[in-house]
């Protein structure tokens, strides 16, 4: 109705110099995002560099159905789907808690050291990271080989041909590369808690633990759950190098995820079938988008805090 | 429970609880400390060893055959130092661009009776997840005529919507809304609570951000080598990265016995001395950064 | 009067020189992975005798070598207008036949047809073609389902190359436990029991490995040995051929048969299920141990695995291949491949003069520069005394290098086996000894005349398929490589079982379209015969 109406433009009117904040990150978004997303067209066309992304024929579901109809592709998902919500789970308790921890310790020195050491493996690269992995568990000269032995007498068993074991040494080995690094946003969000929260606690006799409990927690649980929520965004964008790498004929079962088998079939066709790759790009895309709307959703109802 | 009071500390009193808890926190953290740290000596240990230590798995914890032939071979590729110089030109040209366009954003974002809020942030974090796919990236920067330019490094990507949300909510929960209302009262309009209010007090969440951004920077390859052929513009890793390929043995080759032996095992090496090599610099940045994560960043600011 | 002579002759000289530049030279760009073992393309020597020989004048493009295949694809992909004239690759660095195919549909490079079966502008190609009398017909070989040839070949003989899956044991422990190398299914199996319990290496523990390879590379070799002894094992994917039938090894009941035997020397500990899961880098370590502990190795040479220095590269004495019960030996081949070395791309104003740059680097004089330099500088003919290693097969001694340059260090004399490139035989097994009783070369060419001739008798060269075969059978090919990779490890390490999964696997390979494959494969097959 009119007095609505007057309201929302009024609104409007009142924060003109925010929207003016936003002019440049939305240029910029609109045209280096935006604008190459109508690419995604080719998904389902059949594209030909002379014709173009406008002027190729379309051909309909054709290129997701072949995905669909991939002889592999329950496993290749479940595969995908098996390490990446494992890694979610698994790996976002511990930067938080690190953090916390972080936050208790009342050595700076100590802290700082422990700091530094502990984001530096975030920048190992992949490859120095697996064939470290791979020299670790080696079952003859290893460390993981030689303290078996010692205490069972008998020959380890070889950890990286077992599909059962893959998904864990995949997991953790992420864990332990990210969680310092990750952390880090959790100690800026814990230096930004107001000193006197805290001295009030203290004055009504809570333990230091209890603080930890009832002062830290709360206070960054806001950035933690807005970064679980980004993190489901991702759960279908597992990154290839690392598994690829990780892979062997024995344990492939469990190692097989999307991105390494479309590399495998891209190989043999040598040709990079584009079309067919962006289709199952739309694929992964929009299975993220379905788990982050759903995730932020719930969490907008459990708690207040959501993306949008 | 009352907690028996010990002794006093300059003011703190510390009960024995407490004690026991400081305790096991520095024991744990300590155990952390220690399985990280293990692989990241052997890392440095076997970039000093020789190659030949290296590849025959010899190193354990110290360096085997003290050899700073894995450093030579990065140093001795002149090319090496163009890369330099031109990461840390993206690195902190990049970097600012990237943290003032974001900042700008998570401010306006953060306001909760911002009419529209929750369709812009859905607008930038559905960039999150799709994305057109290179063929059309690449067509838009041809498009652009900013292939082959640095313009090619610095734009894409110049907000990160992960990094945004981050701010953003950093923003909205660090900032109280006394804060503004009072500043509002005042006669402060937008603009200027930003640059008197919000930029002091958001420095923790800056330094975040500026980290995540010049790491990204400095470890960037990939738009280098699609987008550049200038060689004078190539960024570090990819200087690294051909060191990497010229020395690793092509074993089908037919090579001379002495050649053979100074290559062998360099390319086993150089994995382990690239990653101090470009690694190096950038621990330099975190100390400087660090002392913005202190706490009581909030005091004062509520008085008056 | 002598004086009057000199300068009449430098004069003459100088206007020579002089009217030799004014000449129009033409000027092309050359797109080429940028690579440390060349210094500088601009002033390589190799570069300057191809500008004058050619009358060129060459500007270099230079990409990032690991990748440039798929930069090119984006660049194509993406309309292709900023391509230099011509394009040229290297082993390292290589698109396939259906890469280039996609490229020529894609109207991003031109057929070079018409300058191929042209006698003038392809005179050196033509000499080539004749001093190397190749058993193959290698310009059929590079043409393209629509029947033009859109590149020029990177083909470099080597018997080396074609015979890599060669044996190699540890002599040392033969004479220790007075046994014969063992040369089929049986005397393998006691030559490696023998290493496994009866501890040649003398030091009391049972930590002999009589057989271990890495994953990748090193497992197949392993698997392609041993199971030659029970089937043609075919090519890397086990596709064979035989009366002009293309087949699939790995289902063949003989194949089944030599997984049993495999899965026998896994399950009694005399080949370790480390071959199939751990790196060369792991496999490295181990093998360097000391006191030795692996005994078998099989790969293209085993010396080249030890460090330079180690003595015992001579003591890893290679051995015939092994036959199969009725004494029969197909060796495992890996025919050579022509593979894109030269593309001339539809930005070139001046084709004739591009092509005119690749039929010169086919000639055996830059072929040969191309990966030993120039003649006189850096090998010369081999003189009286020279050995030539493979003199016992009948090659005649053809260079020796002079240790100028050498392969693999950076060097400006060469691009590095970049570009076309065209050689039989007898250039690369022309190789004269370096004296050096520990190279691999001269240990490699010991045990060849065992291997050379010994391969099957009908198998598949590379195949170019059409673009409605490629969308086709491209998923289904990787989907059943994996597999039969897979199930090829599963069976012999017990994770399935020979008898009872057998149908389960052969029925799988069906439903992964593996006739689909087969009949693909026949066409492409007898298209290029």
């Amino acid at each position: 109705m009119h007095s609505k109406r007057h309201t929302l433009s009024r609104r409007i009117a009142r924060h003109w110099q925010l929207y003016v904040f936003l002019l440049l990150p939305l240029i910029y978004l609109l045209i280096f995002h935006y604008y190459p997303m109508t690419g995604v067209q080719i998904a389902f066309k059949k594209y030909s560099a002379r014709l173009g992304i406008w002027g190729s024929p379309w051909v309909g579901l054709k290129n997701i159905q072949k995905f669909f109809n991939s002889v592999r592709f329950t496993t290749i998902v479940g595969n995908t789907l098996r390490l990446s919500l494992y890694s979610l789970i698994a790996g976002f308790p511990l930067p938080v808690i690190f953090a916390l921890m972080l936050g208790v310790m009342r050595n700076e020195r100590y802290k700082k050291v422990v700091q530094t050491i502990t984001y530096m493996p975030h920048f190992i690269s992949v490859v120095v990271l697996v064939s470290m992995i791979l020299q670790m568990f080696n079952p003859i000269l290893g460390i993981y080989g030689k303290a078996y032995s010692a205490l069972f007498g008998t020959a380890a068993p070889d950890l990286l041909g077992s599909p059962a074991a893959l998904p864990h040494i995949y997991v953790w080995s992420g864990i332990w590369q990210s969680f310092g690094w990750d952390s880090i946003i959790y100690v800026a969000a814990l230096a930004a808690v107001s000193p006197e929260l805290h001295e009030a606690a203290q004055i009504d006799g809570a333990s230091r633990f209890q603080r930890v409990l009832h002062v830290d927690l709360p206070a960054i649980l806001p950035t933690a759950t807005i970064m679980l929520i980004l993190r489901t965004g991702k759960v279908m964008s597992i990154g290839f190098e690392k598994i690829f790498l990780l892979q062997n004929d024995l344990n492939l079962t469990t190692s097989e995820v999307i991105s390494t088998y479309v590399y495998k079939v891209s190989l043999k066709a040598s040709v990079p079938d584009f079309s067919y790759s962006t289709a199952i790009d739309l694929f992964n895309s929009v299975i993220n988008l379905f788990l982050i709307c759903t995730v932020n959703f719930i969490s907008g109802r459990i708690s207040e805090t959501s993306l949008w | 429970m009352i907690a028996s009071v010990k002794h006093r500390k300059g003011g703190e009193r510390i009960s024995n609880r407490d004690r026991l808890f400081y305790l096991l926190i520095n024991l744990f953290v300590g155990l952390l400390t220690l399985m990280v740290l293990y692989p990241l000596i052997y890392i440095v240990s076997s970039s000093f060893s020789s190659p030949a230590a290296v590849s025959a798995g010899k190193v354990t914890l110290w360096p085997v055959d003290f050899s700073l032939r894995g450093y030579q071979a990065v140093f001795e590729y002149k090319s090496v130092f163009i890369g330099y110089r031109n990461t840390i030109f993206y690195t902190v040209v990049g970097t600012l661009i990237n943290v003032a366009m974001t900042m700008l954003a998570a401010y306006a974002l953060a306001r909760k009776t911002l009419p529209g809020r929750g369709f812009f942030t859905f607008l930038f974090t559905f960039t999150m997840m799709f994305n057109g796919g290179l063929i059309p990236n690449y067509i838009l920067m041809k498009d652009l005529h900013i292939i082959n330019t640095v313009w090619a490094i610095l734009l894409p990507g110049a907000i990160s919507a992960y990094n945004l949300v981050v701010t953003r909510t950093f923003i909205q929960n660090t900032i109280p809304d006394d804060l503004l209302e009072a500043a509002q009262i005042d006669g402060c309009s937008d603009t200027q609570f930003f640059f008197q209010f919000v930029l002091p007090l958001s420095k923790a969440v800056m330094a975040v951000i500026t980290l995540y951004y010049a790491v990204t920077h400095w470890n960037a390859y990939f738009k280098a080598f699609i987008y550049l052929n200038d060689r004078n513009l190539y960024p570090l890793q990819i200087y690294l990265r051909e060191i990497l390929i010229m020395n690793s043995m092509d074993t089908e080759s037919i090579m001379d016995p002495d050649q053979m032996e100074a290559m062998q095992g360099m390319a086993d090496l150089l994995k382990y001395s690239l990653i101090v090599v470009s690694t190096a610099p950038i621990l330099c940045i975190y100390p400087f950064l660090q002392r913005y994560f202190i706490k009581g960043v909030m005091i004062g600011s509520l008085k008056g | 009067m002598k004086k009057m002579l000199l300068t009449l002759v430098l004069v003459l000289c100088l206007s020579l020189t002089a009217g030799a530049l004014c000449e129009e030279r033409v000027h092309l760009t050359v797109g080429i992975a940028e690579m440390p073992q060349v210094i500088d393309f601009e002033t390589n020597r190799m570069t300057q005798l191809l500008e004058e020989e050619g009358n060129l004048d060459l500007d270099f493009v230079t990409y990032v070598g690991s990748e440039m295949i798929e930069k090119l694809n984006v660049e194509i992909l993406a309309g292709g207008e900023n391509l230099p004239d011509v394009i040229m690759f290297g082993s390292g660095h290589r698109p396939t036949n259906s890469a280039v195919y996609n490229w020529a549909l894609n109207d991003a490079i031109i057929p070079l047809t018409q300058y191929v079966y042209d006698p003038e502008a392809s005179k050196n190609l033509n000499a080539s073609l004749e001093t190397a009398n190749l058993d193959v017909d290698l310009l059929k070989m590079i043409t393209m389902p629509d029947g033009e040839i859109y590149y020029l070949p990177g083909y470099y003989s080597a018997m080396q190359n074609e015979y890599r899956t060669k044996n190699w044991i540890y002599q040392p422990w033969l004479d220790t436990l007075g046994l014969e190398a063992p040369t089929d299914a049986e005397s393998l199996y006691t030559v490696l029991k023998a290493f496994k319990e009866q501890d040649p290496n003398g030091n009391g523990k049972a930590d002999e490995i009589p057989l271990m390879s890495f994953a990748g590379t090193g497992s197949d070799l392993v698997m392609r040995s041993l199971l030659s002894m029970f089937c043609d094992v075919g090519n890397a994917e086990f596709y064979a051929v035989k009366d002009g039938q293309v087949y699939a090894s790995f289902i063949t009941e003989e194949f089944r048969e030599g997984l049993r035997y495999v899965k026998k020397l896994v399950d009694e500990g005399l080949l370790s299920p480390l071959t199939f899961t751990q790196d060369e880098a792991q496999w490295k370590a181990l093998v360097s141990q000391e006191p030795t502990i692996i005994g078998m190795g099989i790969h293209p040479s085993m010396a080249t695995r030890l460090p330079a220095t180690d003595e015992r590269r001579d003591d890893y004495v290679g051995i015939p291949p092994f036959a199969q019960a009725d004494g029969t030996v197909i060796t495992p081949i890996t025919p050579t491949n022509a593979y894109p070395a030269f593309v001339v791309t539809r930005n070139c104003k001046n084709p004739e003069a591009a092509y005119r740059l690749g039929d010169l680097m086919c000639s055996e004089r830059f072929t040969v520069m191309n990966r030993w330099g120039e003649e006189g500088i850096d090998w010369i003919r081999p003189g009286d005394d020279a050995v030539c290693l493979y003199a016992d097969m009948g090659f005649k001694p053809y260079l020796q290098e002079t240790g100028t340059i050498s392969w693999g260090s950076p060097q400006n004399q060469n691009w590095y086996n970049n570009g076309a490139a065209l050689r039989g035989f007898s250039v690369a097994n022309g190789l004269c000894w370096n004296g050096n009783p520990l190279d691999s070369e001269y240990l490699i060419s010991k045990i060849m005349p065992a291997y050379y001739g010994h391969g099957p008798a009908e198998y598949l060269t590379t195949l170019i398929y059409t673009e409605e075969e490629n969308d086709l059978i491209a998923e289904p090919d990787a989907t059943i490589d994996s597999y039969r990779s897979q199930a090829m490890a599963q069976f012999v390490t017990g994770s399935l079982d020979l008898d009872k999964d057998w149908d389960t696997y052969l029925r799988e390979l069906n439903n992964d379209g593996l006739e689909d494959v087969l009949t693909v494969m026949q066409a492409a097959y007898d298209r290029n015969k």
